[in-house]
């Protein structure tokens, strides 16, 4: 009786952490998204493009680096669901909005980078990598999406 | 030349929307099912596979086990009595192709059990519970016959079965893997209640082969009222379905045989009087 309390308790922290995994990972999500579609819809005037311009462009007053990165964690819930997802396949749906949200996040902070007073944004790249892995199983800890690209601004703006 | 006019995405492509708990639940089940039909496919190739493990290798995982038990007390003046008893029953009544040694354990459980490599390990607690030398014999003869049909490689080939099972799909380092490792424990190691039943038969034919008789075979679940101090197991092997169940059983195969009861014979003198006023 007294050796099946020590698997029995490690059995209720599992399943004590992938609940607040789910239901912490799900609130955190959905209050991102809500964060995400508003700070979208306030920057939807700023183009970001991932076309090269080769061409002169004749009006700008200045053009420059800018980035925006962002980190986001998986959660206990999603790090199980992946894990089944290795032994049967298919599409890992856990991971798909992390790395939705990750992009979406460092593209608004490349604006953000930018500031108002630009026309447009060329030649953006989105780069992503996982960091953060658990030293043990080799799985992912969190994702980081990278976007950069050349903000330019025309003379009206400033 | 391409005007731009920006507008929000209608819908967000790069996301499935797929209720997550129902997928868990989804995969989950599946992996249990799996797991389920592996693990009954590879018990039944142990089955196959345990006839034909040797003695000698038996010998050695009873070894490795044996030196896990504490208390063994080998001075014990009742051990050379049961080790008679089960010497006089391997050589007319059950055979087995090794000899049996038995191992008293200083220690209050009311049990005994079959290690591998023909050790019948009995503790202090059921020695002073038993009543009879019937009793006891019968006992005896049940460990002797889960060695007859090799229960306990069949258990722990089961066992072994499991942990490989949740090291590949878990790996070394899993709270689940803990759990079944423990379940390797002889002490946790549970037959079924066929093999259970299997084992009672050799008991029951071991008893009319030394007796002549069958009276005190069942006394161990149900005869032992008259002490109060281990009334809570007592009510608990009474009144369980499993182990009322065997009784019956028992007490159907001694009709169908037409064994007979007759005078249960008295425990040997280094066992004492029995415990029949405890206050507890």
């Amino acid at each position: 009786m007294m050796e099946a309390i020590g698997p029995l308790l490690n059995l209720i922290i599992f399943l004590l952490l992938v609940s607040v995994g789910y239901f912490a990972g799900t609130l955190a999500e959905k209050r991102h998204y809500q964060s995400i579609q508003k700070r979208e819809a306030a920057w939807l005037r700023i183009p970001a493009v991932s076309a090269r311009f080769d061409e002169k462009l004749p009006q700008a007053s200045g053009g420059e680096m800018v980035y925006g990165s962002a980190v986001i964690s998986i959660d206990y819930f999603k790090r199980i669901l992946a894990g089944l997802r290795i032994i049967f396949g298919g599409r890992v749906t856990a991971y798909e909005s992390l790395i939705d949200r990750a992009r979406r996040e460092a593209i608004l902070r490349m604006k953000e980078n930018a500031g108002p007073n630009t026309d447009i944004i060329l030649n953006v790249r989105i780069e992503t990598s996982s960091i953060g892995n658990s030293a043990n199983g080799g799985s992912v800890g969190s994702i980081e999406a990278l976007a950069y690209g050349t903000a330019i601004r025309t003379s009206q703006n400033g | 030349m391409v005007r731009y006019t920006p507008k929000l995405p209608e819908k967000n492509v790069n996301v499935t929307p797929r209720s997550h708990i129902r997928e868990l639940f989804v995969l989950l089940s599946g992996l249990i099912a799996i797991v389920v039909v592996v693990y009954f496919l590879l018990g039944l190739v142990v089955d196959q596979l345990v006839p034909y493990v040797p003695p000698s290798f038996e010998k050695k995982i009873g070894s490795v086990y044996l030196r896990q038990i504490e208390g063994i007390d080998k001075k014990d003046p009742r051990q050379p009595v049961l080790q008679a008893m089960v010497d006089d029953m391997t050589e007319k009544c059950v055979d087995l192709p090794y000899d049996v040694e038995v191992i008293v354990v200083n220690d209050q459980l009311v049990n005994a059990f079959a290690l591998p490599g023909g050790k019948i390990v009995v503790f202090d607690g059921l020695l002073k519970a038993v009543e009879s030398e019937n009793e006891l014999a019968f006992i005896l003869g049940h460990e002797l016959g889960h060695f007859v049909n090799k229960d306990h490689l069949r258990g722990l080939g089961r066992a072994l079965v499991g942990l490989s099972i949740s090291l590949t799909l878990l790996g070394t380092d899993s709270h689940l893997n803990d759990m079944l490792g423990s379940s390797l424990n002889l002490n946790r190691l549970r037959f079924s209640q066929q093999q259970e039943g299997k084992a009672d038969i050799v008991g029951i034919n071991s008893l009319q082969c030394r007796y002549g008789h069958v009276k005190g075979a069942t006394d161990f679940f149900e005869g032992l009222e008259a002490s109060s101090s281990f009334r809570q197991l007592r009510h608990y092997f009474a009144t369980h379905p499993a182990e009322s169940k065997r009784i019956d059983d028992i007490e159907e195969y001694r009709i169908k045989q037409g064994f007979e009861k007759k005078a249960l014979q008295q425990l040997p003198s280094v066992f004492g009087t029995p415990d029949s006023t405890s206050t507890e």
